[in-house]
């Protein structure tokens, strides 16, 4: 090994990870893909600033769990964590965006996410207003249609709304409430194995009955404080499995109570916490999932900096099993 | 950090609570719910915004304008999966504006609060006040039955020292000033979720009548027909019921936004179950106070008027009977 430091990239990226483009990821690298775009939120915008805070956030982790150690225990599995010396996740940088054409937007990051999953790695997508999460799986489904004409894949949402009505007002069927409806409407998505999580308060009765009748599944927010995070996740993870290899997962951290979390454009209250987000996603790390996005860090909503912090952790307990190596 | 608007926001247009009519005094009848602005806080508070509270608490509750919007005519609730039709609320839900109080001296806007609640109430309507701090209630009550006493039901909020009213003064607690001007009648009150731990002589003073205090860790042991019966006795006394819903009611970790952190306090889902079994009597006026929209880096979070909202939406619609939300409550 090398006797000099590794150097930090010019520029912030996710998790320190080295520059590069989707020509250069080899198959089950993850391939990071920003979209700093949030025009198509209703209401409450800023998370266009999510990608590069995500990047700082998760350096500034990224630091503090290596420095020159290379073996760590984690308490949470018991298990002793070697961190990968290969490169196992490259920042791609930032799609680009287009404030005056939403189809332009789709396409470009469409195109991106596409690239990354035909070479066989994993897109992860950073958002952005949820929205995003629309183009980034329409780009992923397209990129595993590259690889295998017959592949198919099921879906998690973990968010605290449905995301599923077909048109919204000025912004009609693009923006951040429609972005659930949209994927259904991708050609090898199985729609019964589409599942919510997290969803909190009122919802449209219609989009309900319509997500019901598709044979796809919804956990509030409540079921998981009632049936537990970890068990609400392995049901999800059951059912969007069911009958296909692939599986895209997209982390809205909206779900997470606005008492903890308030950085985000559309807070829900009597949401999941962070110890329950976070025990979900040890189980979903587990998962053969092979894209994501995470969406809605708005760090122009939270002063206090500490979503970005709950977001980037977020990311490293999804991705724990990419990032290290475990055994005992 | 400027901020982009998107094409139309949410938020355009009149800024109605739950973008429910605009109506005049005469507009009112019995039955029906008249929200009303007072945006006034008492000078001598160590923070000053929460004056802004009722434009915060409308800009938020536009999010729940079903009727108004054509995408979510269906509204359920995720977890009781109940359909309910929310196209009568324009018929008993009004927004009456806020009391012209700018700039008025502080006996004339009291009389200015009180006049407007008077006309509230002998239409036998609901009056649903958003707060400005608690330096609204005492004028508040004077305009529920004039001359007459009342029950009072607080959530949250500071408790007086002393029923004594002489040294009860000296608090700026609400109950004081009503237990002074012979409004409120100690028997006839009751207290949940205190932001203060009540002094022991006072609880001793309420435990010597018949009056109630419950701790948010024994509301949330008590089922809802227990919560709604504290409203149900004191309204079988032929007394007009005030209520006052404080923000520091509920835990702070939630919010943050009310002057008085708290860290034992309800959570929303209590808040919600304790406001549903409430309403099953009759209220003259419930009294929205405690919510700071401006406390120092929060004034953009707005979790806290999210919050009030979100649980005032819950308490309207079974009020309207628009949904049966009591027996699901305790689930």
């Amino acid at each position: 090994m090398s006797n000099y430091p590794k150097m930090n990239t010019v520029a912030s990226s996710l998790f320190g990870a080295p520059l590069g483009s989707p020509k250069q990821l080899k198959p089950g690298v993850l391939g990071v893909v920003g979209m700093p775009s949030d025009w198509t939120h209703s209401s409450r915008i800023g998370t266009r600033f999510g990608p590069d805070a995500l990047r700082v956030a998760t350096t500034e982790i990224s630091k503090s769990i290596s420095n020159d150690q290379t073996e760590l225990f984690d308490p949470t599995v018991k298990s002793v964590l070697r961190k990968r010396q290969d490169d196992w996740i490259i920042d791609c940088g930032d799609a680009d965006i287009f404030p005056d054409s939403v189809e332009d937007t789709t396409e470009s990051i469409a195109s991106m996410t596409q690239a990354v999953t035909a070479a066989g790695a994993i897109p992860l997508a950073l958002g952005g207003d949820h929205y995003n999460g629309y183009p980034s799986c329409l780009g992923y489904s397209r990129g595993l249609l590259d690889r295998d004409p017959n592949r198919k894949f099921g879906y998690i949402q973990v968010d605290g709304h449905l995301d599923f009505t077909n048109r919204l007002g000025a912004w009609g069927k693009y923006n951040h409430a429609t972005n659930g409806r949209r994927i259904t409407e991708v050609s090898n998505i199985i729609q019964a194995n589409m599942v919510w999580i997290g969803i909190s308060g009122w919802i449209d009765g219609g989009e309900y009955e319509l997500i019901e009748s598709m044979g796809g599944k919804v956990f509030s927010s409540q079921d998981v404080h009632r049936l537990g995070s970890a068990k609400v996740m392995e049901l999800a993870i059951e059912h969007a499995t069911r009958g296909c290899e692939s599986l895209y997962v997209s982390l809205c951290i909206d779900a997470m109570d606005a008492g903890y979390l308030p950085g985000t454009g559309s807070i829900v209250h009597s949401g999941i916490t962070p110890r329950q987000y976070c025990q979900m996603l040890d189980i979903l790390s587990e998962a053969p999932f092979d894209g994501l996005d995470i969406v809605e860090t708005c760090p122009p909503l939270d002063p206090s900096g500490r979503t970005q912090q709950i977001a980037g952790h977020l990311l490293l307990r999804t991705l724990r099993k990419y990032m290290f190596q475990t055994g005992k | 950090m400027p901020l982009r608007t998107a094409p139309i926001p949410r938020m355009a247009g009149h800024l109605s609570f739950m973008r429910s009519v605009r109506a005049n005094f005469e507009d009112l009848s019995s039955g029906s719910l008249a929200v009303i602005g007072a945006p006034m806080e008492d000078s001598s508070n160590l923070k000053s915004g929460a004056r802004f509270s009722p434009l915060a608490i409308r800009e938020t509750s536009v999010y729940f304008g079903w009727y108004a919007n054509p995408q979510f005519s269906n509204p359920i609730n995720i977890d009781e999966l109940e359909l309910f039709d929310t196209s009568s609320i324009n018929e008993q839900l009004f927004d009456l504006g806020d009391i012209p109080i700018l700039g008025q001296t502080k006996s004339k806007a009291d009389e200015l609060i009180t006049r407007s609640i008077e006309e509230v109430y002998k239409r036998n309507a609901t009056s649903i006040i958003l707060g400005g701090d608690s330096s609204i209630i005492a004028p508040v009550s004077r305009g529920i039955a004039e001359g007459k006493s009342a029950a009072y039901i607080q959530i949250g909020g500071k408790t007086p020292g002393t029923s004594n009213i002489e040294l009860s003064q000296q608090t700026s607690a609400p109950l004081a000033s009503l237990l002074a001007s012979g409004k409120v009648k100690l028997k006839d009150t009751c207290i949940l979720a205190p932001a203060e731990n009540p002094s022991v002589e006072f609880i001793k003073e309420l435990t010597d009548t018949s009056a109630k205090i419950f701790s948010s860790n024994q509301l949330n042991n008590m089922d809802s027909n227990e919560i709604s019966d504290l409203s149900l006795t004191l309204s079988n006394r032929n007394l007009p019921v005030i209520v006052n819903l404080d923000l520091s009611s509920v835990s702070s970790e939630l919010h943050g936004m009310s002057d008085k952190p708290v860290f034992n306090g309800m959570s929303l889902k209590l808040l919600r179950r304790v406001l549903v079994a409430i309403a099953r009597a009759p209220i003259a006026t419930l009294i929205l106070t405690g919510h700071n929209p401006t406390v120092n880096g929060l004034s953009i979070v707005k979790t806290g008027q999210r919050l009030i909202v979100t649980a005032l939406v819950g308490y309207l619609c079974s009020r309207l009977g628009l949904i049966n939300d009591f027996k699901s409550n305790d689930n």
